[in-house]
């Protein structure tokens, strides 16, 4: 009786955790598509000083400062919400590698923070506005990935693990397609601040959707042993289509914000859910079912 | 005692005078001869959109009636093409020094003035804010320093220098997106921009060949070379067409 009140609050704790780690993964996509606006409105240098905004913590709004300082103070409010997130898990989570992970995810989002400042005192040098966008999509699959493995039932789907017939197959499959989608938002981040690179974007994108589509397939004819895992595969394929369409829209009109920002966006799902997939598919195919507390807390 | 400041002040007056003549000759031309030019554009103009200056409140207060965009073209009636930028590209010799006296690129109204301008190799470049509101100024030279300065107050005055020739240095603010401006820095007196009535007049030329070249930011470079004497005045026609 007591036992079981004890890890009814235990869940009930964990549970707040994930939640929170939820919302600071929603926070950070929010600050992507800020930082995606930047880009798009060509507003990075509108203030040029930092970490104060023209020697101001809040100054006018107008113009393209509305966009620099909003991704500023967006990026602060996410840089707090994974400071908090970190201790938080320190404090409650039992697997070592999650408490790593989130404090990893900290260290990433201050780093973040300095590249932003150092683009800017830089005037937007090429290679560091690049190194700011693929870290912002780190921060990002972090966070995501401290979303997923804090849900109270998660530990619990290691245990009926089962090792399946054409594991190897499945397993670099899967790694392929996040590995393509990395390669994507790298490539997006080039174009975007260089302007070439314009036909790597293309083929990788139809080599990422060939991927996905097989690995879809190979995953559907396993489901039964892998359940939950066709869903995140449906989802890589469906987004991707979403996502040639806005790129095809994109090439056609190069000065639309709106379009410049959700390819953008939905290019940071695409790889969150594409690092999901390849971390399921890791973890269910071909690993020994898990049944002890000790196997479960070392298990990722 | 009186008499002691009376002459000092008198002795400081005089030094400043000398100064002042002794500075002079470094901005002065060399010659006589004028290469005088008449610019047109042929075909149809592109149209002048009326610029959203929505983003920021004080700039719309600015302006009664909208402001047309500068960065298309602008053309006047007969096809004048102002805002060309032409300099003698090569034939004159470099200038000995620069001039001290600043040249001046002026916010005011959210707008660039002038939108075109010339300016020598180390020679102070004043950038005035005189509206009510924030800019920055994004220098964007590819051989000289760039720069990205915060001017958030009116009044605000920041003086820089190319130190070599470019054509053009772009100029941008980023709080604004319809703002730009560029600058033809070159190491020599002879250049001018094209006015409303699409003319130019570059003066005190040396007489010799001289190979000049016109810059437009949407129709591009063209170049003409002939040769003037001592105290002739040449006239030039140039004609740019869509690209
Ligand atoms: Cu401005």
């Amino acid at each position: 009786m007591f036992v079981g009140a004890t890890m009814f609050a235990s869940d009930r704790s964990a549970l707040r955790l994930h939640r929170y780690a939820m919302l600071t993964a929603s926070a950070t996509f929010l600050l992507l598509i800020a930082g995606g606006l930047v880009t798009s409105t060509d507003s990075g240098l509108a203030v040029p000083d930092w970490p104060l905004s023209y020697g101001m913590l809040f100054p006018p709004m107008v113009g393209g400062i509305f966009y620099e300082h909003g991704h500023r103070m967006i990026a602060g409010v996410v840089g707090i919400l994974i400071g908090v997130l970190a201790v938080w898990t320190r404090k409650t989570e039992k697997r070592i590698w999650v408490r790593r992970l989130a404090a990893f995810a900290f260290a990433a989002v201050l780093a973040q923070a300095l590249l932003g400042g150092l683009t800017v005192l830089l005037l937007l040098p090429p290679q560091i506005s690049i190194a700011h966008a693929c870290l912002g999509q780190t921060v990002f699959c972090l966070v995501v990935g401290l979303a997923w493995c804090t849900h109270p039932g998660w530990s619990a789907t290691l245990a009926t693990a089962r090792p399946i017939g054409g594991s190897f197959f499945l397993r670099f499959l899967a790694m392929a397609v996040a590995i393509l989608a990395a390669t994507q938002l790298f490539l997006g981040a080039v174009i975007r601040h260089t302007g070439i690179a314009v036909v790597p974007h293309m083929i990788v994108a139809l080599c990422l959707l060939m991927t996905s589509v097989i690995c879809l397939w190979q995953v559907l004819k396993r489901r039964a042993s892998l359940p939950s895992v066709p869903s995140h595969a449906w989802r890589v394929v469906l987004l991707l289509g979403v996502q040639l369409t806005l790129g095809v829209m994109v090439f056609l009109n190069r000065s639309s914000v709106g379009l410049r920002t959700a390819h953008v966006a939905v290019g940071a799902l695409i790889l969150s859910q594409a690092v999901l997939l390849a971390w399921e598919v890791w973890r269910r195919a071909g690993s020994p079912s898990c049944e002890t507390d000790e196997c479960v807390s070392r298990a990722y | 005692m009186k008499r002691l400041q009376f002459a000092a002040l008198i002795g400081m007056g005089l030094i400043l005078v000398g100064a002042g003549i002794a500075r002079q000759p470094e901005a002065q031309a060399e010659g006589s001869a004028t290469i005088k030019g008449s610019i047109h554009f042929s075909g149809t103009a592109p149209t002048r959109e009326p610029v959203k200056m929505n983003a920021d409140p004080v700039c719309q207060q600015q302006h009664s009636s909208p402001v047309l965009s500068e960065e298309a073209a602008v053309v006047g009636p007969e096809g004048e093409l102002k805002n060309v930028f032409v300099h003698v590209k090569s034939g004159a010799s470099p200038a000995a020094s620069a001039p001290t006296q600043p040249v001046t690129l002026d916010q005011n109204g959210c707008w660039y003035t002038p939108h075109v301008f010339g300016i020598q190799a180390n020679q102070p470049l004043e950038i005035v804010n005189s509206d009510a509101t924030l800019h920055n100024v994004n220098a964007k030279p590819t051989t000289n320093q760039p720069f990205n300065i915060a001017q958030p107050v009116k009044g605000m005055k920041t003086t820089k220098k190319f130190t070599k020739p470019e054509i053009m240095v772009k100029f941008k603010c980023n709080v604004h997106p319809w703002m730009s401006a560029y600058a033809g820095v070159v190491n020599h007196p002879y250049f001018a921009v094209s006015d409303e009535q699409g003319a130019f007049s570059i003066t005190g030329l040396p007489a010799g060949t001289y190979e000049l070249e016109a810059w437009h930011e949407k129709f591009g470079t063209q170049t003409q070379t002939l040769t003037v004497a001592e105290g002739e005045t040449k006239q030039t026609e140039w004609s740019f067409r869509a690209q």
